[in-house]
């Protein structure tokens, strides 16, 4: 599907929510509020315990935006989409994307991109400037290269989570719980995985890859060691973010298939 | 009162005929206790910070975790939607209070929850983690007023949410902001006790408290009796009070609906 | 060449056994075993392009699971379908640009914007060209007369303003074929007027063909040529409206309204369908008594209050063709007078 259909839904996604301005706004305020709250709990742990894992506050203030940057900027895509795929299919709404000529996946992520979560993105982009500004890394052109690249392979993986959940959305009844799981999955590499054992470690790595979301990123960055797996896998973060995207994507439009009740 | 000890257990029933979710639900409520005792073994390890150890942050987490499965806090996107739609006006008509019948639905989910979600989980991470019984018979009743109240308050605040989606079209937003006041003031993951002493101070004056920290921590007997009793009576004022708000709410809107037609 | 073929197409499809009972809650929670419903049963026809089709049956006879596989988005599990000469699944991007769908019962405009919004994504979406795109949007505007309207956001629509919208987005990119599954479903007189007038326009003027799916038999009257009739999977009937209208064109009606009930009676020449106590209701073959004879067969001392010859529509005859099927065992004779044995035996 070209990029100007794309951008054109997009374009309609945003005039649809101007058409409520006061809601938009609201939105602004109480998920600003609902940050402040995660943020203040983070800041009461840290500073009952001083360091974390060898990571000081400005250290974990990076991870929370990295984490939060990336999911505000794959959910925008896959959030709505996925989570409602399985009311879709249950009214007969979903029919009406196979009906058209276009790649189920691009147009269903494109008609329900999902504008509320440029809010989070300013939060977290507000947050990591911040903690970047205190901490002291040495900015070489090709490290603002890698974090860019990192922060979109981050995304890609958050995308991919959410796209496996929707495309197991429509084989199991009611799995909104899952989405409930890998969120909270997702909320534990909010402190630095070293403090988890080893297991934890390998499934936030391996399994369900949330640690180069942000830890690996930052590990290399920071110049921090890993514990199970070395902090240079970092640099890995853009690849492991395709990987995964594309993997995710495969097994959905599978999903559709079995949907349409192609392939048992 | 029949009529809606039926409405409670026909949702228990609809609860039942769902399959993977039950499995899921207990999987996933391991999973995250065993993360919570990750980090305190990180944090505290073998020794004792405040006069908490490991073991007792382990329980802690264990009680939290089952309680928070258990709560009423399922924005009840049913009467959200009715409530938007205006389809509400037709449960007016009906020979029963609404409200009550939400309630019935609700405690049917959190029966269910209880007996198929919260004793096993307890059963696997207590085989797994370690599980502390509660201090004493005395603390285990308490322990089951705070649940009531627990209960009576979650419902409360999720009705509020859905009400003020009448006014104000959009339950989205209230969800956030309570969200934000129930991970800062109920203790679920991080207990009061180490909080600072004056958040902790504000904390133990709303009703948060209840939809986490107090009922573990009655339970493990880290309350001194006397503040147990006095948290207790708050705990019923605020219910009381936040119910009644409903229920006044509840009354305005179907004043509105009836006289104005919505 | 047949624009839509099916040949012995067939679609199950598997449930998880469901237990009654006090235990079967727990049962089905843990059970494995599957029950297989069929929806479609080897059903087998063509439609020509021009042709504008009924697609009729009870509720739940398989009507929607057919349309989904003439556009693509279910598979069969057995037998053929071939739409536009393609298989529609393998080819549901291809041809869905040459076929165009309106759903009665769920909308696919966007709520929040005005209708032109929907049309101008649709006309990216179609890579429909500007001039055509121009065309076909004047074409709906004087047909449904939509000027009024354009601007407005969908959801402050009625719905029969609504439904025109879907409508005109189903023909803006000029599909070859169109599927419509119950178009005219709660919309007023007016509406449903309108939407038929543009159905036949595009049908005649545009040479489209039509796959009408409806309960409205005022829709098929005015819109088809031919009709075709499902029940449990299986196809029951096909054949032209016209043949139809033609067989009950021998059947004439008259329905007596006494003052006083007059008990059991009977005309020479005619059968009794219809006794409501006071008003009765009589069939006679009409080409064989002429009216005037036909009234004079009646007693001179009935307490007749009124007289009404009735043309019989088609609803009569789909009534009567619905309750034979759902009997338990289906009366053929009565089916074979309404259709005069153009029932297709499975």
């Amino acid at each position: 599907m070209p990029v100007s259909i794309f951008w054109h839904f997009v374009r309609l996604r945003l005039r649809e929510r101007l058409e409520y301005r006061g809601a938009f706004l609201i939105g602004l305020v109480s998920q600003g509020l609902g940050y402040a709250a995660d943020f203040t709990v983070m800041w009461i742990l840290v500073h009952r315990f001083g360091s974390l894992g060898g990571w000081n506050w400005e250290e974990i203030a990076f991870l929370y935006s990295l984490n939060l940057m990336s999911y505000a900027i794959g959910a925008a895509f896959t959030y709505s989409p996925m989570t409602e795929l399985e009311t879709m299919v249950q009214r007969g709404t979903f029919d009406g994307v196979l009906i058209r000529p276009l790649n189920p996946y691009a147009s269903l992520t494109a008609q329900m991109f999902n504008v509320g979560y440029l809010g989070h993105i300013l939060i977290a982009l507000g947050i990591l400037v911040w903690s970047v500004n205190q901490l002291a890394i040495d900015w070489t052109m090709g490290r603002v290269v890698f974090l860019l690249a990192a922060i979109a392979g981050a995304s890609l993986i958050q995308a991919a989570i959410l796209t496996l959940l929707g495309a197991w959305s429509i084989s199991l009844v009611r799995a909104q719980y899952l989405f409930g799981f890998a969120g909270s999955l997702r909320s534990f590499v909010t402190y630095p995985i070293t403090i988890y054992a080893t297991a934890i470690q390998v499934t936030l790595t391996v399994i369900v890859p949330f640690a180069f979301v942000n830890f690996y990123p930052a590990a290399v960055l920071l110049g921090k060691k890993g514990q199970v797996f070395p902090g240079w896998v970092g640099w890995l973060t853009p690849l492991v973010g395709v990987g995964a995207f594309l993997l995710a994507y495969r097994v959905w439009m599978r999903g559709i298939d079995r949907y349409q009740g192609a392939g048992g | 009162m029949t009529l809606y000890l039926a409405f409670m257990m026909k949702s228990f029933r609809k609860h039942l005929a769902y399959r993977s979710e039950v499995w899921l639900r207990i999987v996933i409520g391991v999973i995250w206790v065993g993360i919570q005792v990750a980090i305190w073994d990180a944090l505290i390890g073998s020794g004792e910070v405040d006069g908490i150890s490991l073991r007792n942050m382990i329980t802690y987490a264990i009680l939290n975790t089952v309680i928070s499965l258990s709560l009423m806090d399922r924005t009840l996107s049913e009467v959200d939607q009715k409530i938007r739609s205006g389809d509400i006006s037709v449960e007016l008509i009906k020979p029963f209070n609404y409200m009550l019948t939400v309630f019935a639905d609700q405690l049917g989910r959190s029966l269910f929850i209880a007996t198929f979600t919260v004793v096993p989980t307890v059963a696997v991470t207590a085989l797994l983690f370690g599980f502390q019984l509660p201090a004493s018979v005395g603390h285990f009743l308490a322990f089951g007023c705070a649940m009531g109240l627990a209960l009576a308050i979650s419902f409360a605040t999720s009705c509020m949410i859905v009400m003020f989606a009448f006014y104000f079209l959009a339950t989205f937003h209230f969800q956030w902001a309570m969200g934000a006041l129930k991970t800062l003031f109920a203790g679920s993951l991080v207990p009061f006790w180490f909080y600072p002493s004056q958040l902790r101070a504000v904390a133990e004056l709303l009703p948060f408290q209840f939809l986490g920290f107090f009922p573990a921590a009655t339970w493990m007997g880290e309350l001194p009796d006397s503040d147990i009793v006095r948290q207790l009576l708050l705990g019923l004022g605020w219910a009381v009070a936040l119910l009644g708000f409903c229920a006044w709410l509840w009354s305005r809107i179907t004043w509105r609906l009836v006289v104005q037609g919505g | 060449m047949a624009v839509i073929e099916l040949d012995a197409l067939t679609r199950e499809f598997r449930q998880p056994r469901r237990f009654d009972g006090p235990l079967g809650a727990i049962r089905t929670l843990l059970t494995r075993e599957y029950t297989t419903r069929v929806a479609i049963d080897a059903m087998s026809f063509n439609i020509e392009p021009g042709e504008s089709v009924a697609y009729l049956g009870p509720n739940g006879a398989g009507k929607s699971t057919t349309i989904k596989m003439l556009t693509g988005i279910l598979v069969p599990s057995r037998g053929m379908a071939r739409v536009l000469g393609n298989a529609p699944h393998e080819h549901r991007r291809e041809n869905a640009k040459r076929i165009g769908v309106v759903f009665g019962q769920r909308s696919q405009l966007w709520w929040d914007l005005p209708l032109r919004e929907s049309f101008d994504l649709h006309r990216r979406i179609y890579q429909i060209s500007p001039e055509r795109f121009r065309e076909n949007l004047a074409f709906c505007e004087s047909v449904l007369h939509m000027d009024a309207f354009l601007g407005t956001p969908v959801r402050q629509l009625s719905l029969g303003q609504r439904m025109r919208g879907e409508l005109a987005m189903a023909l803006l990119h000029d599909p070859e074929i169109l599927f419509l599954d119950e178009p005219t479903i709660g919309l007023d007189v007016l509406a449903k007027d309108r939407i038929r007038e543009a159905l036949r326009t595009v049908n005649r003027e545009r040479g489209a063909t039509i796959m009408l799916t409806t309960h409205d038999l005022k829709d098929i009257e005015e819109v088809c040529e031919r009709i075709l009739i499902v029940n449990l999977g299986k196809l029951v009937y096909d054949g032209k409206i016209a043949e139809l209208r033609a067989m009950l064109g021998n059947q004439r009606r008259i329905v007596i309204e006494f003052r006083h009930d007059p008990g059991t009676i009977g005309i020479e020449g005619g059968t009794l369908v219809e006794d409501r106590g006071l008003r009765k209701t009589f069939a006679f073959d009409r080409g064989n008594i002429p009216p005037l004879e036909l009234l004079g067969r009646l007693p001179a001392d009935l307490p007749v209050a009124d007289i009404a010859f009735q043309e019989p529509d088609i609803e009569e005859v789909i009534r009567r063709l619905y309750r034979s099927m759902e009997a338990d065992r289906p009366d053929q004779e009565e089916i074979d007078t309404w259709t005069r044995g153009r029932v297709v035996t499975q």
